[in-house]
């Protein structure tokens, strides 16, 4: 190359407009990965693979097969295999599940050289994992060369396209696309389309993370925090659901795994390219990480299945934490319609929160404080009222009491409640009339911001009342 | 033509009376009254007319599907113009295609016809892609393709692909958009990168369509040659070889701009064959009120002077400003005046980028169903928008290329009556030179478009692209046993490039014969096909936080320094801090009675010289003069700045600027004269010229008058004037490409330098200042008092007589110097 050339691209390198040498991540200000631990290095081809061949060329993989009945962390793999669409379905929302089964699903975890997607993007490991009997045998394909990717990806969607059902965690909305891509690129057809995908990310957030329950439905914004402190007992730190919805997160709460010297999937592309280049890298590393985690999919595959039971296949109750559990089943009953359920399970949360609450109460000091101490948050006891009411319980006096109890935001909301059963069920029309005025008047002061079809539907009730009153006294 | 008495233009009459005299004034009445008026008809210096086009409409091409026949005819064609037909012909025969006919000559359809017969043909299967310079453009032609589509009866649809197309609809397109019309920034950072995600598209692609490629020039033309190029990459890699259809404006070197974004031949159709009227050009240049200062009327003032005669309410008038305040003003102006003009106030309306897009729409409707009467406007109604044909076109000032001058202009001229386009000169030397010689206008095209795609740094941001998009594969060349990349154009340094990033930068790997990308990243969200707008600094209004204005990298240093006054549209800001790290700039309001002048020193440094023609003396072996090409390194220090007081350009005092030097690596032309000749030139018995101040106008000179040969702005190219230059040992000047590694301006200013330095030459020559002005050298405190003479004299010696010739001697300096002096620093 001549020196003015590479003076002038050298004279670019780092400048901006130019790629980051660490990568687009830091440069987005998101925080990066945790700092790299201490592992030993290893050199050349990784061990234990096997080179196979097929049509569009060769590739290498590790196979390993363990016993079905082997415990990863606390669970045996096999118990997967007791994951039918029955128990599944209903907890995803997802009709294509309905006859899904465990025993004939593949796990499919992935690695790949960034997050960013494109087809620049390398899937440079893939792994799928399937019961063969008395053995799950786990697949782990790699790239020892980016040439071999073509043939890799061929396997994989033959192997997909074989089984009955996909399990991933996040995988519908990442695996299943950086490789979709790069099977499009290679002409392959991919096997997604209509293959049942059990994406176990969202149904055990939807049971398990506090972001979405807790503090969406139940304490609502800024409150959650002081919410949360009135009702958190110190020796259960996730009885509201967990901080993230990682799935580290989820196969150490629910199936007891504790990793030992595991390398964040955030040093995977590093360890590719060091191989790559033939430098020393965390490969072994990689592969470990990537088997734990296809392992954990089906645990958590196996835990999910247990929810609505709320014990293990042993007996031995669930892990998890139970009120977030019920919090999580009685939002699905809800949008499921089925109120009486609904209901119910948030009795069962209210009498977890009690019991909680006493727990509380007995390391509370300060006597004042505790007498303080509402029995429910208002959201809970108002969604609670509402559960009830569509069950077709009388729930008047629990409405009257919320709106006595306080005014906030939610005043007018439960007045409206009020003046319903008042208009329609009582037939006492200045009592509603009263409290349709109560609503107006609480939603200048706390909710100025709602939005105007509630303001409209007020005034036209209001309207509606008044003319019933005149109706009544004419007749009188 | 109806005989009518003139007494239009009379003062005093009321608007309905002015209404019916002026009613149904045809443009010869217009172009008679202008002639006649005793005030403009001396201003009016050139006067043009090109006749009447009356064009026999040719049957259909023989190959055109029967279907497509029957549609145009339910659409009242009763056939198609020459180069229509041939254009077709071309690309139905699988040829690569280049349209370069005017504004309204039917382009559109040219390419439209062969991509629907393809359509045909593959029952829907085959797909295409459109792109265009801007959204508006693209929403429109997608309408218009999908009511043909609509009458042809099929069930196929063409979308458009931008940021505002929703994620719901991107993948049905993705999957299903027989045509996605979309812009080069979409494919650049969306499509290409994510191919596989548009798998059908490319597996199937039959045409690329691109329009208006006369806007891809500069930095940004190159940087789309080179997406370009990754496009052919991996339609091939889907096994489709797309063929391109273009169309443009007229340029001089039309087939090979075509050739380098199609990567191969192209046929060019550049032979106008539709109809139109008579066209009439008016050049008028506005009269002079200042000879020593060579300050001549203003041309907005001029402009609403001439509309008073112009404009009526039998035709419709357009009046294009190269800037948008310019609109404002006018559009008052003349609605101020609309009265005496024969037509209501309403009916004129101001037109231009940054009105709301409903608003747009309705002053499109209303032009082109006759309801406005005049329209003000800049470039925003110089693209294709549709807005039918006009009468009358008069443009404030030479919009700075050829192309957008025949834009402007195509924008009146309806079939069977005559049209009239005036253009009002500028003090300013492009305008001057044109004044003098308007063949330039209307003659063969001079305009060389600037376009690099192998310059290094872009061309090596586009492999970095390319290769995260498909591994890049070398073969061994049989004819030379090098190892060579041959999809990514002509470029040798192709591989040197792809080994640099293997080995130094380290994100590719090579693995036998390919290079693979290998880095978490995705290079085209830091690639920006404009070129250095990461670096711009942003001005910020230290009270309201809002930003106010933008400047490049090069720029910042003499702008936004602290203590410079920075004015944008009147108002004035005082820079208080210059956050250089962060490339932010704060200033605050102020009040200011003077306006503040950086000064620069610009060192130049000779890194290689690749180019050198030289002209030695009559009688004697020493050289006269030369001109040579080659890559240089800049350095530009801003000194100190100094407070000149607004309209008596006093100077009221000055401070020193303290900011690292701005460095920059790229292609300079230069000329080279020696010393003898310089001084037998310049120290006559007559003359007392200062050598710098001549040297330096003549430069800058140069630059201004550039951009009438080669597509550029006069703000691309930089200048240093040295008279001792430490690498030739002799007076130099260089003329240097303002981009990072040259955009082959410089390539193109050597090959037409003599263009340049006769046009330069003529300014002089034609300018009516008595010493210099700022239409010509500029005034005589920079110039000096001899100045225009002086560069006149220089410029006579160095066009005349015997042309330099190319050697191959590319020492810089002069023989006979002694070896070894060390190279002293260099003052521009």
């Amino acid at each position: 190359m001549p020196v003015w050339l590479r003076q002038k691209l050298k004279s670019r390198d780092g400048t901006p407009g130019q790629l980051h040498p660490e990568g687009t991540r830091l440069r987005t200000g998101k925080p990066g990965p945790p700092s790299k631990p201490d592992l030993p290095k290893s050199k050349g081809v990784p061990r234990d693979l096997d080179t196979f061949q097929n049509t569009k060329g060769t590739y290498a993989a590790r196979i390993i097969r363990r016993s079905a009945k082997d415990i990863h962390g606390t669970w045996q793999l096999q118990w997967a295999t007791g994951a039918t669409g029955e128990r599944i379905a209903p907890l995803v929302q997802d009709t294509n599940l309905a006859n899904f089964d465990g025993a004939k699903a593949v796990y499919l975890d992935i690695e790949t050289t960034g997050l960013g997607g494109g087809v620049g993007t390398w899937p440079f490991m893939v792994a799928l994992g399937h019961f063969d009997g008395e053995v799950f045998e786990l697949w782990q394909g790699f790239l020892r060369t980016p040439d071999e990717e073509c043939a890799l990806l061929h396997e994989t969607a033959e192997r997909i396209r074989k089984s009955g059902a996909l399990v991933s965690f996040f995988g519908k909305s990442f695996d299943r696309h950086r490789l979709e891509d790069k099977m499009r690129m290679h002409q392959i057809e991919p096997p997604f389309d209509g293959m049942p995908h059990l994406d176990l990310y969202h149904p055990l957030n939807r049971l398990y993370s506090r972001r979405t329950l807790w503090d969406k439905l139940v304490a609502g914004g800024a409150e959650s925090g002081r919410e949360i402190r009135q009702f958190q007992p110190k020796d259960e730190p996730h009885r509201f659901g967990f901080e993230n919805g990682k799935l580290s997160t989820m196969e150490r709460e629910l199936c007891g795994l504790q990793r030992a010297d595991d390398l964040s999937g955030a040093y995977a592309p590093e360890a590719w390219f060091d191989f790559l280049a033939d430098r020393e890298h965390l490969l072994e590393h990689v592969f470990r990480h990537n088997a734990d985690d296809v392992w954990s999919l089906a645990t958590l595959t196996a835990h999910l299945a247990q929810t609505t039971e709320r014990i293990r296949p042993d007996n031995a109750p669930l892990e998890g934490p139970e009120l977030s559990r019920l919090l999580g089943l009685a939002s699905l009953a809800k949008t499921r319609c089925q109120r009486t359920q609904e209901a119910s399970l948030l009795a069962a949360v209210e009498a977890q929160l009690e019991s909680g609450q006493a727990a509380t109460s007995t390391q509370a000091t300060d006597p004042l404080a505790k007498s303080h101490t509402p029995r429910l948050p208002r959201r809970l006891a108002l969604w609670q009222a509402d559960a009830r009411r569509l069950a077709g319980e009388p729930t008047l006096s629990e409405y009257q009491a919320l709106a006595n109890a306080v005014q906030d935001h939610l005043t007018p909301r439960i007045e409206v409640e009020i003046a319903k059963l008042l208009e329609h069920g009582q037939k006492d029309y200045p009592a509603a009339l009263a409290a349709c005025e109560r609503a107006r008047k609480a939603l200048v002061t706390h909710a100025p911001s709602v939005k105007g079809s509630f303001r409209r539907d007020l005034d036209s009730r209001a309207q509606r009342l008044g003319r019933k009153i005149a109706l009544d006294q004419d007749m009188a | 033509m109806p005989n009518k008495e003139r007494t239009e233009g009379a003062p005093g009459l009321q608007s309905g009376g002015a209404r019916r005299a002026r009613e149904g004034r045809e443009v010869e009445d217009v172009v008679a009254a202008l002639q006649a008026d005793p005030e403009l008809r001396a201003s009016f210096r050139h006067w043009r007319r090109i006749p009447a086009q009356d064009v026999d409409v040719l049957a259909f091409p023989v190959g055109l599907d029967g279907r497509l026949v029957d549609v145009l005819r339910g659409q009242g064609y009763e056939g198609l113009y020459g180069h229509q037909a041939r254009a077709i012909d071309a690309a139905l025969a699988g040829r690569d295609v280049l349209i370069t006919t005017p504004t309204a000559s039917g382009k559109t359809l040219a390419y439209t016809l062969p991509v629907m017969q393809k359509l045909l043909e593959t029952k829907g299967r085959a797909r295409s892609l459109w792109l265009f310079p801007t959204k508006a453009l693209s929403q429109d032609q997608s309408k218009v393709f999908n009511t043909r589509i609509e009458e042809l009866g099929e069930d196929w649809h063409s979308y458009t692909y931008d940021g505002d197309t929703p994620p719901s609809v991107r993948r049905t397109l993705r999957e299903r958009g027989q045509v996605i019309l979309t812009n080069p920034w979409m494919l650049h950072q969306g499509i290409l990168p994510n191919h596989s995600k548009w798998a059908d598209l490319f597996a199937n692609l039959s045409h690329v369509v691109i329009d208006e490629v006369h806007t891809l020039s500069g930095v940004f033309g190159s940087n789309v040659a080179g997406v370009l190029r990754r496009l052919r990459r991996i339609a091939n890699h889907y096994g489709a070889e797309p063929k391109f259809l273009m169309s443009s404006a007229t340029l001089r070197n039309a087939q090979e701009h075509g050739a380098l974004l199609a990567g191969r031949e192209v046929v060019l159709i550049d032979q106008d064959q539709s109809p139109s009227g008579e066209r009439i050009f008016g050049v008028y240049n506005p009269p002079m009120v200042n000879p020593v200062a060579g300050l001549r009327k203003n041309a907005l003032e001029e402009a609403r002077r001439i509309a008073l005669t112009l404009v009526g309410p039998t035709h419709q008038s357009i009046f294009f400003c190269n800037r948008r305040t310019g609109v404002e003003v006018l559009t008052r102006y003349l609605k101020e005046c609309a009265g005496r003009m024969g037509i209501k106030a309403e009916e004129v309306r101001g037109y231009r980028g940054g009105y709301l897009p409903d608003l747009r729409r309705e002053i499109e409707t209303d032009l082109k169903e006759g309801r406005v009467k005049v329209v003000v406007t800049t470039n925003a109604l110089e693209l294709g928008i549709d807005i039918g044909s006009l009468d009358v076109a008069v443009l404030v000032g030479y919009p700075g290329s050829q192309a957008s001058f025949w834009q402007r202009v195509g924008r009146v001229g309806r079939r069977g009556s005559s049209s009239l386009a005036v253009m009002i000169c500028r003090s300013d030397p492009v305008d001057q030179y044109l004044c003098a010689h308007p063949e330039y206008l209307f003659d063969a095209p001079r305009e060389r478009l600037g376009v690099d795609p192998d310059n290094p740094v872009i061309l090596s941001e586009q492999i970095k692209c390319a290769a995260f998009e498909l591994p890049f594969r070398s073969e061994i060349d049989a004819a030379s046993g090098d190892e060579v990349v041959r999809d990514f154009g002509p470029s040798p340094h192709v591989v040197d490039i792809l080994d640099y990033f293997t080995d130094e930068s380290g994100f590719l790997l090579k693995s036998k014969d390919t290079w693979y990308f290998t880095q978490d990243a995705y290079p085209a969200k830091d690639v920006s096909l404009a070129g250095n707008e990461p670096d711009n600094v942003l001005i910020f209004d230290v009270e309201s936080g809002d930003a106010i204005g933008e400047t490049d990298r090069e720029g910042s240093i003499t702008a936004v320094h602290e203590g410079a006054i920075y004015q944008v549209e009147g108002e004035i800001w005082k820079i208080e801090r210059f956050d250089y790290e962060n490339r932010r700039a704060y200033g605050r309001k102020v009040a200011s009675d003077y306006f503040t002048d950086a000064h620069t020193e610009v060192e130049v440094r000779v890194l290689r010289l690749e180019e050198r023609h030289r002209r030695g003396l009559v009688d004697e072996h020493a050289e006269d003069f030369s001109i040579w090409r080659g890559e240089v390194h800049v350095t530009t220090l801003a000194t100190l700045y100094k407070k000149i007081r607004f309209y008596t350009r006093e100077n009221v005092g000055s401070e020193d600027i303290h900011l690292p030097p701005e460095e920059l690596d790229t292609d300079a032309f230069v000329l080279t004269v020696s010393n003898e000749s310089l001084a037998r030139l310049l120290e006559g018995d007559d003359l007392i010229a200062d050598r710098g101040s001549t040297w330096h106008a003549l430069g800058s000179l140069l630059k201004r008058v550039a951009p009438l040969f080669l597509r550029c702005k006069s703000a691309d190219l930089g200048v240093s004037a040295q008279l001792a230059s430490g690498s030739f040992k002799r007076p130099a000047l260089f003329l240097f490409d303002r981009h990072h590694g040259g955009i082959g301006l410089v390539k193109l200013f050597f090959d037409a330098w003599d263009e340049v330095f006769g046009a330069a030459l003529e300014v002089l020559r034609h300018c009516e200042c008595s010493h210099g002005c700022p239409a010509c050298v500029g005034p005589p405190e920079e110039s000096g008092p001899e100045g225009k003479r002086a560069v006149g004299l220089l410029l006579e010696h160095l066009i005349e007589g015997g042309r330099p010739v190319a050697t191959e001697d590319l020492a810089p300096e002069p023989a006979g110097v002694p070896e070894g002096k060390p190279p002293e620093a260099l003052r521009g």
